[in-house]
């Protein structure tokens, strides 16, 4: 006889008729479930859903192609989960095993309603049953470990996960669920009797089997039935609670993985029309985010690792990036749930009574949720939109104001002469596009190169370098502008276009196709929000460019002696730069040949390296602002970097350099702050 | 012919020293229009404020003194100004620039639907309308600007018109009779937070001395600092390190998050110089530094540098001034 099993065996027919009967009543309300969401996501502004399947096959297919690519990788190859030490692995575990045993219950049905037709469409026996049977048995073990290991960790309740009274439910159901299903293989073997391979392909159930041994058949049998049904009645619960719980992230999370905007440092313009249009700037209403933004909301499972990840918060700063997303996600039910009309309490507002001001100026607009999210959810954006609103309603007071209107009036955040803008570069031999028209590269300098006298250096350092290789440059001089990147940040999307439309009209007089800059901020601005409006440039950071250089052979690198007196450095990334564009390993290679061999030149990594890069609390317009000095970010991350033993840090960005500076000197006055530039400089001794 | 009416600015009794510099204003575009002035002063228990204003050549000092006034509530003076412009027939009203001014001015102007400009810094006159400039956009531009209307509010930069000349006739105090029952009531006063006397406020001072860093406790920044200040008779700044680490309050701050000053002379003292201080003091006549570090940033915007110790050297300092 051939290894297989009957399906419903030992079920008696009328309770086969009751089971497709509470298989249609779980699947309804689960149906049901996920169209109370969906009706709630569809009060969003409209993604354009239909502009996604127009066009004929083909064209929409490429539409919808990276959505698929990423749906393959991070939903199912649980790239995004990863990252999290055991509770990234048990995850996978998990998924893994209940993917499996969610195929092979959906194969068993196929080969049921198969052989209900036709005997010879029977295909769950022989060598497939014993490989289906041995597969679903390792993989179901699995699934409960995954599965005890987040109920151990739900015991110790970390601090960043959250907790609601169902997560126990949960938990409890899916655990029982893998219990009852391999009680079920023992029994059905300790009646069945299998033997040779078609019990061997059960090692799990063929173990349990022992404890029954001495039951008799019929007593078997109708354990079979009853924990069974058990078990049916258990996963019609557990199919039915999937849209009312945190289960909900089997649905809203590969949704938004579809959606979602792939790309970091974006962010989407706003037009005068859409303004006049909707009377309003930013998002003052629930309704006001996009669709994708509501669905992602509902894809949140509190993990936690964006708060983990969160400067503000691990400073003590009003902001979570989950609360923000969990806030957002219980106004959104609130407020869009139809609810009877005479019900007498006001629905909160969004401003003040969801979400507060402080929440929102506390971002630094590092990055660092947006980047762990497992599901790709944008806290990051859901607080610019919201910033744009309150700006635009006056809302943003203080010295952050001041800096926006002293970037209208002057073109630069300290409200400097615009006239003085060029005065640094006096006798540095820095030709302007006007001197130079047949520049290879414009060197972008920005506010902090311009007005910072301590920026200043970073600048006349890149300018030695390149004048050293012979590099064909020119600066723009009195002719740039502040490139609005933190007003931008800030909320003020229509001081940023200014600016913007102001700046690339004087790239566009001089022709410029590639800009080197090295300050992150105005590199993600040149490259992200510039192509926005029709400013496409190829915009590399300094780091890179003098890393070519030296690979280009084109600076010439003097041997052992006579070498910069760095000693053990660490580099601290800048979110900008490392997280949000991906440029981590040609700074550390320009700060490798800046410290040479000499002994106690040393390249030493913080803990918080490269795309996980802490920030130095200066993003999103933070620069503006005043903080705490008993929870400030650049303090926390100059301690890290301090204890790396590091004699001097080394940074890549104008406002790392400043922040840093800060949070070193607060500690210690032995360690110096310095641009990978300026230490190369130094070490060539020009 | 021009008819002023210079609203006298005070701090409890004590005359703000640019209400002289509006007084110069007046005197100035009287000279120009062969026109004549008169000082209104509101308050309670001013009599002595309103005494050292008659020496000016003013037609005369009008004092407004009653215990309903004796907060600058903008509602109550912006009533009183009202009155006295129309029953002066006055053809411009004008204050220094200041806090008081940007408060009670512009209410008092819609009052009599006039139009006001601020922050002027030059007049001069054209047939017989006049030609005003003012700053804009913290001094990068300058406007040149006429003010339609026959009454015209303005405030002038204290700094940019000098006190009036003096003048041997004293000129008339009259009293403005002042119906305490007829005053709008809808600003309340709730109270006051003065600070305490002392040394000069550093928005307001003509030396300023800061401190930063290399200061290490409280008491140096008051003996080095503070002593400093004194004998220059100077106001005291810090910068944002030394409010962090507590051994100065903030209002003392001077910087992108703090005080923006612009005196004549600013001594940075173990000040390293980031821009978030230097855009604080950027106004600045004279920039003098005193820091250990020959490479820190604040020697580059300095008049005058000093590498040196500032233990050592503001001691030495203090005592050859002394002398």
């Amino acid at each position: 006889m051939q290894p297989t099993r009957e399906t419903f065996g030992n079920i008696p027919q009328s309770s086969q008729v009751v089971f497709y009967i509470l298989t249609v009543v779980s699947m309804a309300v689960f149906a049901y479930g996920i169209w109370r969401r969906f009706k709630l996501w569809r009060q969003g502004v409209p993604i354009g859903l239909g502009e996604l399947v127009a066009g004929g096959f083909r064209r929409a297919w490429e539409k919808v192609k990276p959505g698929a690519g990423r749906l393959l990788v991070e939903g199912l190859g649980q790239k995004r989960v990863r990252g999290r030490g055991m509770a990234g692995r048990a995850h996978i575990a998990m998924f893994a095993g209940f993917m499996m045993l969610f195929l092979g219950t959906t194969m068993l049905e196929i080969d049921h309603l198969a052989s209900g037709i036709s005997e010879a469409f029977h295909f769950h026996k022989g060598i497939y049953y014993v490989i289906y049977e041995f597969t679903l048995d390792v993989f179901g073990l699995l699934f409960l470990a995954g599965c005890f290991y987040f109920l151990w960790r739900r015991t110790r309740r970390p601090a960043s996960v959250g907790h609601r009274a169902t997560d126990w439910y949960v938990l409890g159901s899916l655990i029982t669920i893998g219990v009852t299903g391999y009680l079920l293989e023992g029994l059905r073997m300790a009646w069945q009797q299998p033997t040779g391979l078609a019990a061997q392909c059960s090692p799990v159930g063929l173990l349990i089997m022992q404890g029954f041994s001495g039951w008799s058949n019929a007593d078997a049998r109708t354990a079979h039935f009853l924990v069974w049904w058990f078990h049916a009645i258990l996963v019609f619960g557990f199919i039915a609670s999937i849209p009312y719980t945190r289960l909900m992230h089997f649905i809203a999370g590969p949704l938004n993985i579809f959606f979602a905007q792939p790309v970091l440092g974006k962010l989407a313009p706003i037009s005068m029309e859409e303004v006049e249009k909707t009377e309003r700037i930013g998002v003052s209403a629930v309704t006001h985010f996009n669709q994708q933004q509501l669905l992602s909301v509902d894809a949140c499972m509190e993990c936690g690792r964006c708060e983990e990840a969160c400067p503000a918060f691990a400073t003590g700063k009003p902001l979570s990036p989950k609360r923000v997303v969990q806030d957002v996600k219980r106004l959104m039910t609130l407020s869009l749930s139809p609810r009877p009309k005479n019900a007498n309490f006001p629905l909160p507002n969004l401003h003040g009574d969801t979400i507060q001001l402080e929440t929102l100026w506390s971002c630094t607009a590092c990055s660092a949720c947006v980047k762990v999210c497992p599901v790709r959810i944008d806290p990051l954006t859901l607080i610019t939109d919201m910033r744009r609103n309150r700006v635009g309603e006056g809302e943003l007071s203080g010295t952050a104001a001041t800096a926006l209107r002293r970037m209208q009036s002057s073109a630069n955040p300290w409200g400097l002469p615009a006239a003085d803008r060029a005065n640094w570069s006096e006798g540095l031999g820095a030709p302007t596009c006007k001197e130079n028209p047949t520049f290879e590269v414009l060197y972008w300098i920005g506010c902090a190169g311009s007005f910072d006298r301590r920026a200043q250096r970073v600048a006349r350092s890149v300018i030695k370098l390149l004048k050293e290789a012979g590099v064909n440059f020119a600066i723009l001089g009195r002719e740039e502008k502040c490139t609005g990147e933190s007003a931008r940040r800030l909320g003020d999307e229509f001081l940023f276009q200014e600016l913007a439309q102001a700046n690339i009209a004087t790239l566009a007089k001089y022709n410029v196709r590639k800009i080197l800059a090295h300050c992150p901020h105005c590199l993600n601005s040149l490259l992200k929000d510039y192509s926005q409006f029709g400013g496409q440039y190829e915009v590399i950071h300094h780091t890179q460019f003098i890393s070519q250089l030296i690979a280009d052979g084109r600076l010439k690198i003097p041997s052992a002696e006579g070498q910069g007196d760095a000693g053990v450095t660490t580099y601290h990334d800048p979110c900008y730069l490392a997280r949000v564009n991906g440029i981590h390993e040609a700074p550390r290679d320009v700060l490798r040949t800046a410290l040479g061999a000499k002994a106690g030149s040393e390249l030493r990594e913080m803990p918080r390296n490269r795309e996980k890069t802490f920030c130095c609390g200066a993003g999103g317009g933070r620069m503006w602002m005043e903080e705490d000095p008993k929870s400030r970010v650049s303090t926390l991350r100059a301690k890290e970097a301090l204890g790396t033993g590091a004699k001097t840090v080394a940074v890549g960005c104008p406002f790392c350099l400043t922040m840093m500076t800060d949070g070193v000197a607060a500690q210690t006055d032995s360690v110096r702050v310095m641009d990978v530039a300026e230490l190369l400089a130094e070490r060539l001794k020009i | 012919m021009s008819k002023i009416l210079v609203i006298a600015e005070h701090d409890a009794g004590q005359l703000k020293l640019a209400t002289l510099s509006a007084m110069g204003f007046a005197q100035q575009v009287c000279a120009q229009t062969s026109g004549s002035y008169d000082v209104l002063i509101l308050g309670e228990g001013i009599s002595d404020a309103a005494e050292s204003l008659r020496a000016y050549g003013a037609a005369s000092v009008m004092v407004a003194d009653s215990p309903a006034l004796k907060e600058p509530l903008a509602d109550k003076y912006a009533f009183v100004i009202d009155d006295v412009a129309r029953a002066q027939k006055a053809t411009m009203v004008v204050g220094a620039a200041s806090t008081f001014s940007k408060d009670i001015l512009p209410r008092a102007a819609a009052l009599l639907d006039a139009g006001m400009i601020s922050d002027v810094i030059e007049v001069r006159a054209e047939g017989d309308d006049f030609v005003f400039k003012r700053v804009l956009y913290a001094g990068n531009v300058i406007a040149t600007v006429k003010l339609e209307g026959a009454l015209k509010f303005l405030t002038v930069r204290p700094a940019a018109f000098a006190p009036p000349s003096k003048t041997d006739e004293l000129s008339p105090a009259t009293p403005v009779a002042v119906d305490a029952g007829k005053l709008p009531s809808q600003i309340k006063f709730v109270g006051r937070e003065a600070k305490v006397a002392g040394r000069p406020d550093s928005t307001e001072a003509r030396v300023v001395v800061s401190g930063g860093r290399a200061i290490k406790n409280g008491e140096d920044f008051e003996r080095l600092i503070g002593g400093l200040a004194d004998v220059l008779g100077g106001a005291v700044g810090s910068s944002r390190a030394l409010v962090d680490s507590g051994i100065t309050p903030n209002s003392l701050q001077v910087g992108q998050t703090g005080k923006v000053v612009a005196p004549e002379l600013y001594i940075a003292a173990g000040i390293s110089g980031a821009i978030q201080h230097m855009a604080g003091m950027k106004d600045t006549k004279v920039i003098v530094a005193i820091n250990k570090d020959s490479e820190a940033p604040i020697f580059e915007v300095a008049d005058y540098g000093l590498v040196a110790d500032v233990y050592q050297a503001v001691p030495e300092l203090i005592g050859k001034l002394k002398k």
